[in-house]
C-alpha cells in the first residue's frame, strides 16, 4: 500500500506515545505498590479487595473490643476472688463461734471480725471500674449496688438485673458483666419451720420443734412444700396427733397429719423420751397425752450475705440472747454463708468459661486477620519483581522506537539529487 | 513543419511546466491539513500537440466516507474515556473511599458501646458522623462539578458545530457558484477546506453525506436529521435544560430557530458530542443516584433505630441525621399551579431506589402515577398511583404499586399531563446535615429492662426484652411507659398467665413457646410497641416485671443494634422485583458495587476504544494511501519533469534553429 509522509510520521509518533505511556504506568506501579491503577483494568478484583479491606477495618475494633472487655472481666474476677476469700474467713470465724466453751465476751470479739468482715464484703459489692461506675448494678452503673436501710435494719440492692454484652467477632457478643441480683441476691436462705415453737392443744403444754438433720430435712422440704399461690395457707401445716399408750406403761402414740388429713402411708411411731424424730427434725414435747401440735414449713427465701452477716453479728454481740435462738442463727449462716460462697463461685466459673470463649474467638480473629489480609494483597498487591521487570522492558521499549525514529526519519530522495 | 514543431514544443512545455506546477504545490502542502493530492493528465490532441490539462483531486469518495465514520466512533471513545478516566481514577483512590468513612463511623459506634456512660466515646461517634456528611458531600460534589464541566464543554462543542455547519454551507454556495465554469480546477482548495469542516463536524457528531446539485455536499446526522440542505440552507444544534435546567438537552433548531427545536436522541449520537452525553448518562447520573441512596438508607435507618432507643439523659432518642427535602423540577409545558417537595419517608429509606422519579397527573382528580425513570430518561418497571386529596404522596397513600420510600408534598393545582420531575437522591447527597453534635443524643441504651422476682421458683428467666415501635402508645413524653410497670405472674393453669399494669388485670392462655408475651396478651398490651419472651419453666407464682429503664446508662442493647446497621441490608438493588427477590444489599456493597460499575464501563470503552482504534488507523491509512503526499514520489515527479521540460524546451531551440537554417536558405 501507498505510504504518504503524514502516514509515516503519524504511525511513528503515536509508537513512542505509547510507549511513553507504558513506561510511565509501569513506573506508577512500581512506585505505588499497586497492581492496578484504576478501578477499570480489574473491575471485579478491585470490588473484591474493597470487601477484604472492609472486614480488616472491622477486625481492628474487635481487637480493641477484646482488650476492653478482658479488662472488665480481669477486674470482676479479681473482685469475686477476694469476696470468696472473705466468705472463707467468715465460714472458719462461724464454726468457731459454735463452741460451746466460749463466754460473752470472746463471741462478741468474733462479732467484731465478722463485722469487718462483712464491712470489706460490702465494700467489695460496691467497686467501681476505673471511670468510677459500678460494675454490680446491672444498667444503672451510676447507683450504688448495696445500701443499707436504717429503717428496715437490711441491706437492699438498688439495682437492676442487665446484663452489658460486648461484640467481639462477626455475629460474636459476650456479657462482659454480672449484676448483683444474679450474683449476691439468688443466695438461697436455709430450709426451715416457720417457729421453732409448735402450736400445742390438747393435753400438751409445750412443744418444741427443731431442725436437727439438714440434710434430711431439705429432701423432705423439697419434695412436699406445695408452692402454688392460690393453694390453701394450711396446705404445708404438718400436726402432730398424740395419743396415749394402751396401757401406762406403754410408751405414747403419735400420727403426723397434714393439713389436717393423714397422710398415706400414714406416719404413725411411738413417742421415745417425750422427743419424736420426724424428716429430720426433732420434736420435744411436754405434757401429757392424748394433745396435737401443729408447725408449717416455711416458704423457701433468698437471703444475701450482707444480711446473713449482719444477723449473725447482731446475734453474737447481743448478751441476753438465749443459746437457742444463737444455735439456730448459727445454723443459719453457716448454710447460708456456704450457699453464698457456691453462687460466687459458680459465677466465677462463668467468668472463667467467657474469658476462654474470649480468647478462643480472639485467636480465629487474629488467623481470620491474616488471610484476609493475604487475599487482599493477592488481589491488588504487585510483585515487586514482575513489576521492575515490566517497567524495564517498556523502557527497553521506547528507547528503540526512539532510535528507529531517528534513523528512518532521515532518509529522504532529496538528500541524493 | 517547423510551425507545426514550434507548436508542439510549446505545448509541451506549457504542459511540462503544469506538470511541475502541480508537483511543486503537492512538496508545498505536504504539511497542510486536509489537502489532498492533486495530478495533472494531458490528452493529445488532433494535430499531435499536448492538450489540454486536466489537474483533479486524488480522492476516493468511499475512503473518505468511510474515515468520517470511523473518526466518529473513535472520538466518541476518545472523549469518554478521557472522562471517564478522571472519574474512574477518582473512585480508585483510597482516601475518597466512602467504605473507609462508614466503617470508622460503626467502629466508634462500637467503642462508645464498650463504655456507654462515657462521653468521650459518644463524642467520637458524633465527629465520625460529621466526617462521613463532609466525605459524602466531597464525593457528590465531585460529581457534580463533572456534570458542570460537561455542560461547559457541551456548550462549547456545539458551537464548534455550529460554525463548522455554517462554513460548510458557505464553502457549498462558492463551490455551486464556481462549478460547470472554466475556473473550477482553481476551486479545489475549497473542496479541500469544505471536505476538512465535514471532517472536523465528523470528529463532532456523527454525519452522513450525499452529494447534491452542482457540486455541493448535503450533510445528514447519523440518525437521519438533516443539517445541511441545498442552497445554504440549515439547522444549528441547542442545549436546552428541561425540566432541570442544569440537565442539557441536545435540539437540533430547525428552520431557522421558527420552529420546535427537535429533540435529539442522544443515545445513538457519536462523535465527541455523544461521547460526553454518554460519559453523562451512563457515569455521573448513576453515580450521584448511588452516593445520594446510599448516603438517605444509611441516614434514615440510623434515625430509626436510634428513636427506638434511650439516650444519654435518659429521654427516647431522636433524629441524628436531617433528612432534607428538595424542590420537584417542573417540566416547562406544564399549565398547572401545582408545586411539590420530596423528601424520605421516616423508615422507609430502604425501600428508596437509586432512580429519577416522574409525577405525572392523570385524567382522575387528585390522583397522579409516579414513574421511576433510569439514567437516559426511559420509563423503569410499572408506575404506581397515588391519592393527593391530603396533599401528601407517602406509603399511606398509594392506590396501587409501591410509595419507592418517597413522600412528597403537594401544593397548589394541577392539570392532567402536568409533569415533575423528581431527583432526591442526586440532590440530597450533598444536603444531609447532622440534626445534633452532641454526644448524649446518641441513644444507646434501651428504654426498658426487664426483672425476675427474687423467689422465683421455677427456672424460667424473663428475656431483655425489644422494643419495635416507640409512637404505638406505649411511652410517654415524660418519658416512661404509658401505663407504668408491667407484671406476669404464673398461674395454676396450665399456659395460662396473669398480667397486671395500671390498666388493669387480666389473664390470658399462651399458645407455647412463651414467646412475645404481650403480643399473646391481647389488648391493650399488644400497641404498647415492645414485648418480650419466658424463656425455661416457670413455676405456679413465679412472677415478672418490665419497667422503664430510668438510670440504665450502661446499658447498650439500643447500641447493639445501630452498631449492626453495618451488616445490614439497607440500601435497594432494583427497582423491578419481585416478592421473593433478594434485593438489598450493605452499605459497603453498595458502594463496592458503584466502584466497580464505574470501573467495568470504563474498562469495556477501553476495550472498544482500541477497536475503533485500530480500524480508525486503518481508515485512515487507505484514504492517505490515495490521498497523501509522499515527497519521495514528487521527488521523482520533479526530476521527471525537468527532463521533459528541458527535452520540450531543446525541441524549442531545435524548431528555431531549423527555422533559422530555413530563413538564412532563403536568403
Amino acid at each position: 500500500m501507498r505510504l504518504s509522509n503524514n502516514l509515516m510520521y503519524q504511525n511513528n509518533i503515536n509508537k513512542i506515545l505509547d510507549n511513553q505511556q507504558g513506561v510511565a504506568n509501569a513506573q506508577e506501579r512500581v512506585t505505588t505498590g499497586e497492581k492496578y491503577l484504576t478501578t477499570s483494568e480489574a473491575p471485579a478484583a478491585i470490588s473484591q479487595a474493597m470487601l477484604y479491606s472492609n472486614k480488616i477495618q472491622t477486625n481492628e475494633q474487635y481487637t480493641k473490643n477484646i482488650n476492653q472487655l478482658n479488662n472488665r472481666l480481669n477486674t470482676e474476677e479479681v473482685v469475686l476472688s477476694s469476696i470468696n476469700d472473705a466468705i472463707l474467713k467468715a465460714q472458719t470465724l462461724t464454726i468457731q463461734a459454735g463452741n460451746g466453751a466460749l463466754n460473752e465476751n470472746d463471741r462478741a470479739s468474733i462479732g467484731k471480725e465478722l463485722e469487718e468482715l462483712q464491712k470489706s464484703i460490702l465494700d467489695l459489692m460496691n467497686t467501681r471500674s476505673e471511670d468510677g461506675k459500678y460494675i454490680f448494678s446491672g444498667y444503672q452503673d451510676d447507683t450504688q449496688p448495696y445500701q443499707f436501710d436504717s429503717s428496715s435494719g437490711r441491706y437492699t440492692y438498688n439495682g437492676d438485673q442487665g446484663q452489658h454484652s460486648t461484640i467481639i467477632g462477626e455475629g460474636v457478643s459476650i456479657k462482659s458483666s454480672d449484676n448483683g441480683f444474679d450474683t449476691f441476691e439468688k443466695v438461697d436462705a436455709r430450709l426451715n419451720i416457720e417457729s421453732n415453737t409448735a402450736a400445742v392443744s390438747g393435753f400438751i403444754t409445750a412443744a418444741n420443734v427443731y431442725v436437727d438433720g439438714q440434710t434430711e430435712f431439705d429432701k423432705f422440704h423439697q419434695a412436699n412444700y406445695n408452692a402454688d399461690p392460690t393453694a390453701l395457707a394450711t396446705a404445708n401445716t404438718y400436726s402432730v396427733l398424740v395419743s396415749p399408750g394402751a396401757t401406762a406403761a406403754e410408751p405414747q402414740t403419735y400420727e403426723i397429719y397434714r393439713d389436717g388429713a393423714p397422710q398415706s402411708p400414714a406416719i404413725t411411731g411411738e413417742v421415745t423420751d417425750d422427743t419424736i424424730e420426724y424428716a429430720g427434725m426433732t420434736i420435744e414435747i411436754e405434757g401429757s397425752a392424748p394433745g396435737q401440735l401443729d408447725f408449717t414449713l416455711k416458704k423457701p427465701q433468698k437471703e444475701n450475705i450482707l444480711n446473713t452477716l449482719e444477723s449473725l453479728v447482731n446475734s453474737l454481740k447481743d448478751t441476753s440472747s438465749n443459746s437457742g435462738s444463737l444455735q439456730q442463727t448459727l445454723d443459719n449462716s453457716i448454710v447460708q454463708l456456704n450457699n453464698a460462697s457456691e453462687q460466687v463461685i459458680f459465677t466465677q466459673a462463668s467468668l472463667g468459661g467467657r474469658m476462654n470463649a474470649v480468647d478462643t474467638v480472639s485467636a480465629s480473629n487474629l488467623a481470620l486477620n491474616i488471610q484476609n489480609k493475604a487475599s487482599r494483597s493477592n488481589l491488588v498487591e504487585v510483585d515487586m519483581a514482575e513489576a521492575i521487570s515490566e517497567l524495564t522492558k517498556q523502557e527497553t521499549a521506547l528507547q528503540a522506537s526512539q532510535a528507529t525514529f531517528g534513523r528512518l526519519s532521515n532518509l529522504s530522495l532529496f538528500d541524493y539529487l | 513543419m517547423s510551425f507545426n514543431l514550434l507548436n508542439i514544443a510549446s505545448s509541451g512545455v506549457r504542459a511540462s511546466s503544469e506538470l511541475l506546477q502541480t508537483t511543486s504545490k503537492n512538496i508545498a502542502n505536504v504539511n497542510t491539513v486536509g489537502y489532498v493530492r492533486e495530478r495533472t493528465e494531458f490528452t493529445t490532441m488532433v494535430d499531435n500537440q499536448v492538450g489540454r490539462g486536466e489537474t483533479y483531486r486524488l480522492l476516493n469518495e468511499f475512503a473518505q466516507s468511510q474515515l468520517n465514520r470511523d473518526t466518529s466512533n473513535k472520538s466518541f471513545f476518545d472523549q469518554f474515556i478521557t472522562e471517564a478516566n478522571r472519574v474512574d481514577t477518582i473512585f480508585s483512590e483510597e482516601s475518597n473511599n466512602l467504605s473507609t468513612g462508614i466503617n470508622s463511623l460503626f467502629n466508634n459506634v462500637q467503642e462508645a458501646l464498650n463504655q456507654p456512660s462515657s462521653t468521650v466515646a459518644r463524642s467520637l461517634v458524633m465527629t465520625d458522623a460529621q466526617s462521613l456528611i463532609d466525605q459524602m458531600d466531597r464525593l457528590s460534589g465531585i460529581v457534580l462539578d463533572q456534570k458542570s464541566v460537561v455542560n461547559e464543554q457541551l456548550e462549547i462543542f456545539s458551537d464548534e458545530a455550529n460554525s463548522l455547519i455554517q462554513s460548510i454551507s458557505t464553502l457549498n454556495q462558492n463551490i455551486a457558484a464556481v462549478n460547470g465554469t472554466n475556473n473550477a480546477a482553481d476551486a479545489s482548495s475549497t473542496y479541500n477546506e469544505r471536505d476538512k469542516a465535514i471532517r472536523d463536524l465528523s470528529e463532532l457528531i456523527d454525519i452522513e453525506t450525499l452529494d447534491g446539485p452542482n457540486g455541493e455536499k448535503l450533510v445528514f446526522m447519523g440518525t437521519g436529521e438533516a443539517v445541511v440542505m441545498q442552497n445554504g440552507a440549515f439547522n444549528l444544534f441547542s442545549m436546552t435544560g428541561d425540566p432541570d435546567p442544569n440537565f442539557k438537552e441536545f435540539t437540533l433548531d430547525v428552520n431557522g430557530g421558527k420552529a420546535v427545536p427537535l429533540e435529539v436522541d442522544v443515545s445513538k449520537l457519536k462523535g465527541k458530542i455523544g461521547g460526553l452525553l454518554a460519559f453523562r448518562d451512563d457515569i455521573l447520573v448513576p453515580a450521584q443516584n448511588q452516593i445520594g441512596q446510599m448516603g438517605l438508607a444509611i441516614a434514615d435507618a440510623f434515625n430509626e433505630q436510634n428513636k427506638l432507643g434511650m439516650d444519654a439523659t435518659g429521654q427516647l432518642g431522636g433524629n441524628i441525621f436531617n433528612i432534607p427535602t428538595v424542590g420537584a423540577y417542573a417540566y416547562q409545558a406544564n399549565t398547572g399551579t401545582a408545586g411539590m417537595t420530596a423528601t424520605v419517608e421516616p423508615g422507609k429509606g430502604s425501600e428508596l431506589p437509586a432512580s429519577d422519579f416522574i409525577i405525572t397527573y392523570t385524567a382522575n382528580a387528585n390522583e397522579v402515577s409516579i414513574q421511576p425513570i433510569d439514567n437516559k430518561g426511559d420509563p423503569l418497571g410499572q408506575p404506581s398511583l397515588a391519592d393527593i386529596s391530603t396533599g401528601v404522596i407517602d406509603s399511606s397513600t398509594i392506590t396501587s404499586g409501591e410509595s419507592f420510600g418517597l413522600q412528597v408534598n403537594v401544593s397548589g393545582a394541577g392539570v392532567e399531563g402536568d409533569q415533575f420531575q423528581i431527583k432526591l437522591n442526586s440532590d440530597a447527597a450533598s444536603s444531609i446535615t447532622l440534626a445534633t453534635g452532641r454526644a448524649e443524643d446518641l441513644a444507646l441504651a434501651s428504654p426498658i429492662r426487664t426483672a425476675n422476682d427474687l423467689n422465683n421458683i421455677g427456672t424460667a428467666t424473663i428475656s431483655a426484652g425489644e422494643v419495635t415501635s416507640v409512637t404505638s402508645g406505649g411511652f410517654t413524653t415524660a418519658p416512661g411507659l404509658t401505663n407504668g410497670e408491667i407484671t406476669l405472674v404464673k398461674t395454676g393453669n396450665a399456659n395460662e398467665y396473669q398480667i397486671t399494669d395500671n390498666s388493669g388485670t387480666s389473664t390470658f392462655t399462651i399458645t407455647p413457646p412463651a414467646k412475645g408475651m404481650l403480643s399473646q396478651a391481647g389488648a391493650p398490651f399488644d400497641t404498647y410497641g415492645f414485648d418480650f419472651d419466658i424463656e425455661g419453666t416457670p413455676a405456679t407464682g413465679d412472677t415478672f416485671t418490665l419497667e422503664f429503664n430510668e438510670g440504665g446508662f450502661d446499658d447498650n442493647r439500643n447500641g447493639l443494634k445501630l452498631a449492626d446497621l453495618q451488616n445490614g441490608e439497607l440500601v435497594r438493588l432494583n427497582v423491578e422485583t419481585t416478592a421473593t427477590a433478594d434485593n438489598h444489599k450493605t452499605f459497603n456493597q453498595a458502594y463496592s458495587g458503584l466502584v466497580s460499575d464505574i470501573g467495568v464501563i470504563t474498562g469495556q470503552a477501553i476495550t472498544s476504544g482500541a477497536a475503533f482504534d485500530a480500524l480508525a488507523q486503518q481508515s485512515e491509512a487507505w484514504y492517505e494511501s490515495l490521498s497523501g503526499v509522499n515527497l519521495d514520489e514528487e521527488a521523482a515527479n520533479l526530476l521527471r519533469f525537468q527532463q521533459s521540460y528541458s527535452a520540450s524546451a531543446q525541441v524549442l531551440a531545435a524548431a528555431q534553429e531549423i527555422f533559422d537554417t530555413l530563413l538564412n536558405a532563403a536568403r
